[in-house]
């Protein structure tokens, strides 16, 4: 009864502060940050995923049910989070990316209106990996996304209405935009996908309120290019200019991707921004000798003019499509009984990371999933100890059974959460192994850049995946919640102690994050690949909200999910045949409450 | 010059030779990295399923070739000439049909 009392003052709270709101738009999102919102992508600046909300508890969530869905009319992988600002609801689909906004303080959540943007069809076809979107961004009464076709927009909060739109991207060249942006203070800060397409990957911000860019600051490449100025740039193990460039044999960085299509987080104490970039390309990695810097890497770079302050390289000479595009999470830890201003990212590489975020040294690094690519991360000069057996290129042939496969330890597109209350990181993890073949590939324009063969095989044990709680102070899993297919969907935890997550047979979780037993399930339709969150309505009650709809590389994998075209038949894929008797394609916004 | 309307007519069809080279075209042309190996699909269509989003035709799938289509497929046309195309052709109509199968075949988890 008590804690009820509570969250009703809470909540009154919220409508008193979302008045506030409304009167002074004009304020930064920084200011706008009120407990029961969802504004940004992955809830606050440091990424965490965590919902300060505890209505929903470990006791009471057996009591969830679904209250609303909603079809979004496209069938694409539901990849990234609705936002919730006020009493609004927004919804971002795959392409052609529509924005809804839904009314949530009236009966049925009506739209208030709808912004359907004129997005190219060509830019289905220059996407990697179905044509997903990653979410939107709200900040000074804006919603802020990108387009598949290589534009970000900013749309009015309140009316539909387009503010501006930019060309970011040149899709003619390779380049798609499904990442989620970042807005810190006045810049919109945005990157593009086409580790697949040969592109020379970079990182921009844009004034927020004139869409105008700012600067360009490429991954790779002269340090010119990079916004590498000197006496500013202090990566932990390596010194010396032009590192983008001499990494590189025969200047093949030109051409060498490093891609940015995940997340980005904000420190704005040491006022810096973290993002990660991906893989190298092509696939092959005899066509690029050399480290490769800086792809499959975390870069610490300053908002305001992009200059480059520092970075770490997770994968040296990427030789097995590890993208380090997942999230880095900000999280103050005790480690060994010091307190330290930590960066934890679980990358593809099968490795969890945990750094310090104002030098980018490690400090803990640990194996999250099956991995015999390399044998441990050296703590010394940061990297990995590799296993010979599992170098690849032309001159090795098909090296067969290396783990994890390139779907990822775990997928960028699946980014994990941290609780403060428990200290524990939950995330989606991935049980595959793979063969991998390379083979030449010749660049030509717009098309694509890969040059591998790479089936793939369950790992040990035979499940295909889990859902995890792991230690990122100590590199210990704390719990594993075993899943039979690859686990696609990002992680949320609550105050109430409680995990969500989704699966890709399209179940809907709820987890208790101390233990990991399951507290409530509901099967929604279609395979879970997007991020749930949680927010208070206008009625006071916490709420959480889910995308189903299957797909990003599980679309493509398992092809015989599709009933959508009837011109493309495919067998399953041989590693998951049955997939389809659970799910097929969808795109609906689920609603849960007590 | 043929009058507008005249399909267009392979004149490779069936060489097991010019197949072999139009394997080779299809990954030298990167058609792979969308319609993945051997053409069983990725994030283009299954090439070698028998059946065609824009028409099965010699006429059609030289045309989708050729100019491209919408979503994505670009225009071969200009980088490997109308003979390149019939080439490329004559490799995806030697593809053995996929097998049948149905979902009673798939094992339970």
């Amino acid at each position: 009864m008590r804690a009820i009392v509570v969250v009703a003052i809470v909540s009154f709270a919220l409508f008193a502060h979302r008045d506030g709101c409304a009167a002074t738009r004009q304020r930064p999102a920084t200011a706008m940050r009120v407990d029961g919102d969802w504004a940004m992508p992955a809830h606050d600046y440091a990424t965490t995923r965590f919902s300060p909300l505890s209505q929903i508890n470990a006791h009471n969530a057996v009591r969830l049910r679904p209250r609303w869905t909603f079809s979004t009319g496209v069938l694409g992988g539901h990849e990234g989070q609705p936002l919730v600002v006020g009493n609004t609801m927004y919804v971002v689909t795959p392409w052609p990316n529509v924005l809804y906004a839904f009314d949530l303080a009236r009966a049925g959540y009506p739209l208030k209106w709808k912004y359907r943007p004129d997005v190219s069809a060509t830019a289905i076809g220059t996407s990697c990996c179905d044509s997903v979107n990653r979410g939107a961004f709200f900040a000074d009464g804006k919603i802020i996304y990108n387009l598949l076709d290589g534009h970000t927009v900013a749309v009015d909060a309140a009316t539909g209405r387009e503010v501006w739109k930019t060309k970011i991207a040149d899709v003619g060249d390779g380049e798609t935009t499904t990442m989620a942006p970042l807005v810190v203070r006045d810049r919109v800060i945005v990157g593009a996908s086409g580790g697949e397409f040969g592109i020379y990957g970079w990182l921009k911000a844009l004034d927020l309120h004139s869409g105008r860019i700012v600067w360009t600051a490429h991954n790779l490449g002269p340090d010119a290019d990079m916004l590498v100025r000197p006496g500013t740039f202090k990566p932990p193990y390596v010194s010396g200019t032009e590192l983008g460039t001499r990494s590189w044999a025969n200047s093949t960085w030109k051409r060498g991707g490093a891609p940015v299509w995940g997340w980005i987080s904000y420190d704005p104490k040491l006022d810096l921004i973290y993002y990660g970039t991906g893989n190298a390309g092509p696939y092959n990695p005899e066509e690029r000798r050399g480290d490769n810097r800086w792809t499959s890497s975390v870069l610490a770079r300053k908002p305001e003019d992009g200059a480059l302050v520092w970075a770490y390289q997770f994968t040296p000479h990427d030789s097995w499509d590890y993208d380090a595009t997942g999230a880095m999470i900000l999280a103050d830890l005790d480690i060994a009984g010091k307190a330290v201003h930590a960066l934890v990212h679980f990358d593809k590489n099968g490795f969890a990371y945990t750094l310090d975020r104002a030098t980018g040294r490690v400090l803990v690094a640990a194996p999250f999933t099956h991995v015999n690519w390399a044998k441990s991360i050296d703590l010394e000069n940061g990297r990995p100890v590799l296993n010979p057996a599992k170098a690849t290129g032309i001159s090795k042939g098909n090296v067969k059974d290396i783990c994890p496969s390139l779907e990822g330890g775990v997928s960028p597109a699946s980014p994990a959460a941290y609780s403060p209350r428990t200290h524990l990181f939950y995330t989606s993890t991935n049980n595959l192994c793979m063969d991998y073949a390379a083979s030449h590939v010749a660049y030509l324009k717009g098309t694509p850049y890969i040059g591998v063969t790479s089936p793939y095989m369950a790992g040990p044990g035979g499940k295909l995946g889990a859902f995890i709680a792991w230690d990122a102070a100590t590199g210990r899993m704390v719990w594993k919640d075993k899943e039979p297919y690859p686990s696609w969907s990002g992680a949320l935890v609550t105050a109430g102690n409680v995990v969500f997550y989704g699966t890709l047979d399209g179940w809907f979780k709820a987890v208790d994050a101390r233990t990991g037993k399951l507290l409530y399930r509901f099967k929604v339709g279609s395979g879970v690949v997007g991020n749930p969150i949680s927010y208070v309505g206008p009625d006071g009650r916490q709420y959480v909200a889910v995308y189903a709809g299957i797909g990003g590389d599980w679309a493509l994998l398992a092809g015989d999910t599709r009933s959508d075209d009837p011109a493309d038949m495919r067998a399953p894929a041989d590693f998951m045949k049955d997939i389809a008797r659970h799910t097929s394609q969808g795109g609906i916004v689920w609603i849960f409450a007590l | 010059m043929l009058p507008p309307g005249t399909p267009l007519h392979n004149p490779y069809g069936g060489d097991a030779t010019v197949a072999r080279a139009g394997a080779a075209l299809f990954t030298s042309m990167n058609c792979d990295g969308c319609h993945g190996a051997d053409a069983s699909g990725w994030v283009g269509p299954d090439l070698g399923d028998g059946r065609w989003r824009y028409g099965g035709s010699d006429t059609d799938v030289f045309r989708s070739i050729f100019y491209g289509r919408p979503k994505g497929m670009p225009a071969f046309g200009g980088v490997v000439g109308a003979d390149g195309v019939w080439v490329l052709i004559t490799y995806l109509r030697s593809l053995p049909a996929p097998a049948d199968e149905p979902t009673e075949s798939w094992p339970q988890r």
